[in-house]
């Protein structure tokens, strides 16, 4: 109650502190008069009870400010008064105000920006109820050297029913669908899954239901849900579209509801979520193609699921039979263990390294913003020496002149943090629409309001603490001294001087170890873009992905002669060079299978990448022949026994690429042996800082022993040509398409370009960030040698007077003063040498091909750093050089 | 000279304690405390301003500008609810500790 009176009365008197104060005076007055009254009622006169009245008052301006000084408002108004003030001194000096609060601003939207990166990417939990919960069911499996294998149907089932850990599961697998009736045909992301999905991420339908049990069993009738984006685009948001039929992949679907608006999941692209159908009696042990997510119980740790995951394991081979054709002990040699992880961890993977690296650059960086903050506070309180020698005399308090000093570096912050906030802004609309940082959560990254709190809170201790740098030296300054004025207190400008030294050469020693964090990130870029990845002019390929659905053409002879005609027909496109058909492009063809060589007898066969590929493959991804020759179209389409292995293959085998051919392969020991007839050069298909792995390609169909022809009706092609970029290429594609089939969806496009620059997303990010950095405090580096130099020309100009005109050189005199930048600058960049060598070592997993203590890098940035500050001290002494003694010394 | 400051911390008990009989404006309540004091208290007009600012701001006392009896405006001070129970609890704490006092002295003595 109190609180709250107390609130209201001091508000009431800051808004109107006119009426506030009327109000005191008014009754001082009828105090001072009654006084009176009553003092000339006992006999004194008229003028003697008056003077006594106000001698025993006090002055009313003392009597008004004692009673308001008891009142929390006075404090308030005090500050206010303060920042009045502070306001007209910055207005006073607009050069100075700019210049502090644009530094600032900049080392606070690099701050904030990278801030508010780390919040939404690893710090914000997902938006799942008790998401904490969720976990991601990874393996590995030793045995067959394969770190991270995912989920099977069989452990799904067998996780099911044996689980203790586990309150709900579910598998998933990220997919394309092709719909039609909705107009034109497209292709749909699409999210098979189990019936369980959403319930175990806790996620409700916003209008409509999930699925219920039993919407997977083959027989029920077939069901779909669709994503907000995609049910507003088809649907115009009409809640009738509940209960309507789609079309996906040729099988008719009732939409049984719609997530709901910021539903995400795993960064991945979703239109349509439908129930992946299995039954159970025909699950096999072995085929790992999905993905699998659980909620753990309450109160279970990562630690106990792993433990239960472990048990279970060898269940599975009890409950399910191996893989016809498959080896009976596969599944125990594989060692398969359990390596669950948070949801979250699997999908931001290990990008906390490279953000917490990056935190580290722009943190260093606002300080060297804050240290040049505080180098111009300095100077300009230095300019104010003699203002507050006065204000002190005149009895101002310490405290009063601390505060006065702040108030202005507090503005300073105030408003640097305003501009950084809208840099920070700015910056992160770039980094979320051109998309090249390739970080996970990517749309979450927002300028919210823990952002503005922190750039506020950030911008306001660094002008704090900055602020009293300058704060410190001059609250209590040596009156006499500062009254003598012109600055001849030779011992506080030297004292003054020593601080922004120390100031610059910290500044200089964080410049050294950005520059540094610099020249390793463009190191590391380098060295990856000088790795033979294994395709040439890959801006050239374009590849786009093209479904042919079973119910729009069924029998698989069919589907390979129309993929055939495709490509026919793309290649007669003008402009076109080359084009292949693929299951993959480069760079995105994940999986690893075991390969059987005749000849060679493993206990399980080495894991190869395989990719089934088109005749005219190496030619439209730019690779060589190395050996042998490439498929026919017959060859591919009938699924011939031949395959073209990788040269790493063929050396690891036969040590020579020649010597492969003729040689047997095949994937399973109930298939026939296939013939390698061709040898290619390497292809870096994991990225260019991972080694290439070896391949194997095999024909796009595949005849099994009865006869069948098994095909792949989901497949890239890819297209050589130099008019990529163009719409009106796209479009002949897209006629050239539709000449062969009608109802054919063109989906996915990008160029081979795109894909592979996104490989490299990462340390194109990282390099970026600290390359703007880095050039950022170099300059601010060299603006601080620059004014500390100035300074201290303008300072000396007598005695420049003096030397000049007992016979110095001009040269003398320049050096004397580059001499005096230089040495700041050795001492920071050796300082910094050093420090870049222990800080260095964290980005070890950001960098490729260099080390971390690479001498060329740093004698680079050490260079650099000394050839910047010599120019910046080489300018302002040259003027000094001109220093025309007569009129120097008649200055005086 | 005498000492006629008022004990610490008992101004406000002494302003309460006034305006319980009848609202007065800040001179009344000094030429009473002095003359029911019989000229030990004297009160000073800064401290007593003062008080007044944080008595109402407690609730303790209201105000109001009236015309006196001599057609002149003047602040009034009444005592409120929550001022008349402040006043019963100084009073209590007051006479509990001038009682303890009194035994001091007269155990020295």
């Amino acid at each position: 109650m109190a609180f709250w009176r107390r609130l209201r009365y001091g508000l009431r008197s800051l808004i109107s502190p006119g009426r506030a104060v009327r109000d005191i005076d008014d009754e001082a007055t009828h105090y001072l008069d009654e006084l009176a009254r009553s003092l000339e009622a006992r006999g004194m006169s008229r003028e003697e009870a008056r003077r006594a009245a106000r001698l025993e008052m006090g002055g009313k301006i003392a009597l008004r400010e004692s009673v308001r000084d008891s009142q929390w408002e006075s404090a308030v108004e005090g500050w206010f008064a303060d920042l009045r003030q502070a306001i007209r001194g910055l207005r006073r000096n607009p050069a100075f105000a700019l210049t502090a609060i644009a530094t600032l601003s900049l080392g606070l939207g690099a701050v904030s920006a990278i801030f508010a990166t780390v919040d939404a990417v690893l710090l914000r939990p997902l938006p799942y109820p008790n998401s904490e919960r969720l976990v991601s069911l990874v393996h590995t499996a030793p045995g067959i050297n394969l770190n991270e294998l995912r989920m099977s149907e069989s452990f799904y089932f067998t996780y099911r029913e044996e689980s203790r850990v586990f309150e709900d599961l579910a598998n998933w697998n990220g997919n394309h669908a092709v719909v039609t009736g909705l107009g034109e045909p497209t292709n749909e992301p699409t999210l098979y899954v189990t019936c369980s999905f959403l319930d175990v991420l806790g996620v409700k339908p916003a209008i409509g239901r999930g699925f219920a049990p039993g919407d997977d069993e083959p027989g029920k009738p077939r069901t779909v849900i669709l994503s907000d984006g995609y049910w507003r685009q088809k649907f115009g948001g009409d809640r009738s579209a509940i209960g309507r039929t789609l079309i996906a992949n040729g099988e008719a679907r009732e939409i049984v509801g719609v997530l709901p608006a910021g539903f995400e999941f795993m960064d991945e692209k979703i239109s349509l979520i439908v129930p992946a159908r299995s039954r159970r009696e025909e699950v096999r042990l072995i085929a790992f193609g999905a993905s699998g997510i659980a909620r753990l119980k309450p109160g279970v740790t990562l630690e106990q699921a792993n433990a239960d995951v472990a048990r279970m394991i060898p269940l599975a081979p009890a409950k399910f039979p191996i893989n016809p054709g498959w080896a009976a002990n596969t599944f125990t040699d594989a060692k398969i263990a359990p390596a669950l992880r948070t949801l979250h961890g699997d999908l931001i993977g290990d990008i906390g390294k490279t953000l917490w690296v990056l935190m580290a650059a722009v943190g260093l960086l606002l300080l060297i913003a804050g240290a040049n903050v505080a180098n111009l506070l300095l100077v300009r309180a230095d300019g104010r020496r003699q203002e507050l020698a006065v204000r002190a005399a005149l009895g101002a308090s310490w405290n009063r002149i601390v505060r006065a000093l702040l108030s202005e570096s507090l503005l300073i912050g105030l408003a640097g943090g305003a501009l950084g906030l809208a840099i920070c802004y700015l910056a992160l609309e770039w980094v979320r629409s051109s998309g090249f940082a390739g970080l996970p959560r990517l749309a979450s990254v927002v300028v919210n309001e823990s952002t503005v709190l922190f750039a506020f809170a950030t911008g306001v201790l660094a002008s704090l603490v900055f602020g009293l740098i300058p704060a410190w030296r001059y609250s209590r300054p040596a009156t006499t001294d500062a009254f003598r004025s012109s600055g001849r207190g030779m011992s506080q400008s030297r004292d003054r001087r020593r601080v922004q030294r120390s100031l610059l050469v910290a500044q200089v020693a964080l410049a050294m170890v950005l520059l540094a964090g610099a020249g390793l990130m463009l190191r590391t870029f380098l060295a990856l873009r000088a790795v033979d990845s294994g395709f040439s002019r890959p801006e050239q390929v374009l590849a786009i992905r093209v479904s042919i659905p079973a119910t729009l053409v069924s029998a698989p002879e069919l589907v390979t002669r129309i993929q055939m005609d495709i490509a026919r027909k793309l290649e007669s496109v003008p402009g076109v060079s080359a084009v292949a058909i693929a299951s993959a492009p480069p760079l995105e063809g994940g999986a690893t299978h075991p390969v059987l060589v005749d000849g060679f007898d493993w206990g399980i066969a080495p894991l190869r990448r395989p990719r089934d590929v088109s005749p005219g493959w190496t030619a439209a991804i730019g690779g060589r022949l190395v050996a042998g020759r490439d498929f026919t179209w017959r060859e591919t389409t009938e699924g011939a026994p031949v395959a073209i292995i990788s040269e790493n293959m063929a050396r690891e085998l036969w040590s020579e690429p020649g010597a492969a051919l003729g040689k047997r392969l095949r994937r399973s020991v109930n298939q026939d042996w296939s013939e390698v007839i061709g040898v290619v050069s390497d292809l870096r298909d994991d990225g260019a800082a991972m080694a290439a792995p070896t391949l194997v390609h095999w024909p796009l169909a595949r005849k099994e022993r009865g006869g069948t022809l098994t095909i792949s009706r989901h497949l890239d092609y890819l297209i050589r040509s130099p008019r990529t970029g163009s719409a009106a290429f796209l479009a002949e594609l897209g006629q050239a398409l539709r000449s062969v089939n009608g109802n054919l969806p063109l989906a996915n496009v990008r160029t081979l370009d795109a894909i592979y620059r996104k490989s490299m997303a990462r340390t194109s990010f990282a390099l970026a960030l600290l390359g703007i950095a880095g050039a950022m405090a170099l300059v601010l580096g060299v603006v601080g040698i620059y004014g500390v130099v100035a300074y201290s020309v303008a300072q000396r100009r007598r005695d420049i007077g003096i030397r000049i005109a007992l016979g110095a050189t001009l040269q003398g005199v320049t050096q004397m003063f580059v001499r005096e930048g230089l040495a700041v600058s050795v001492i920071g960049a050796a300082m910094g040498l050093l420090a870049a060598l222990a800080v260095t070592r964290l980005m070890q997993t950001l960098l490729f091909g260099v080390a971390p203590a690479d001498p060329l890098t740093y004698g680079l940035a050490f260079v650099c750093l000394l050839a910047a500050s010599a120019l910046a001290s080489w300018l302002p002494a040259r003027r000094a050089a001109r220093v025309d003694p007569a009129e120097a010394l008649r200055a005086e | 000279m005498e000492d006629t400051s008022v004990v610490q911390g008992t101004l406000d008990l002494l302003i309460l304690k006034t305006l319980s009989v009848e609202p007065r404006h800040g001179f009344g309540v000094a030429r009473r405390i002095e003359q029911i004091s019989n000229g030990v208290f004297k009160v000073n007009p800064g401290s007593l301003l003062t008080a007044f600012q944080r008595l109402e701001r407690e609730g303790w006392i209201d105000s109001e500008w009236r015309e006196t009896e001599n057609s002149r405006r003047a602040k009034y001070y009444s005592l409120s609810r929550s001022g008349r129970k402040q006043l019963d609890l100084e009073t209590a704490s007051w006479k509990r500790r001038a009682t303890a006092i009194e035994r001091l002295l007269k155990a020295e003595a």
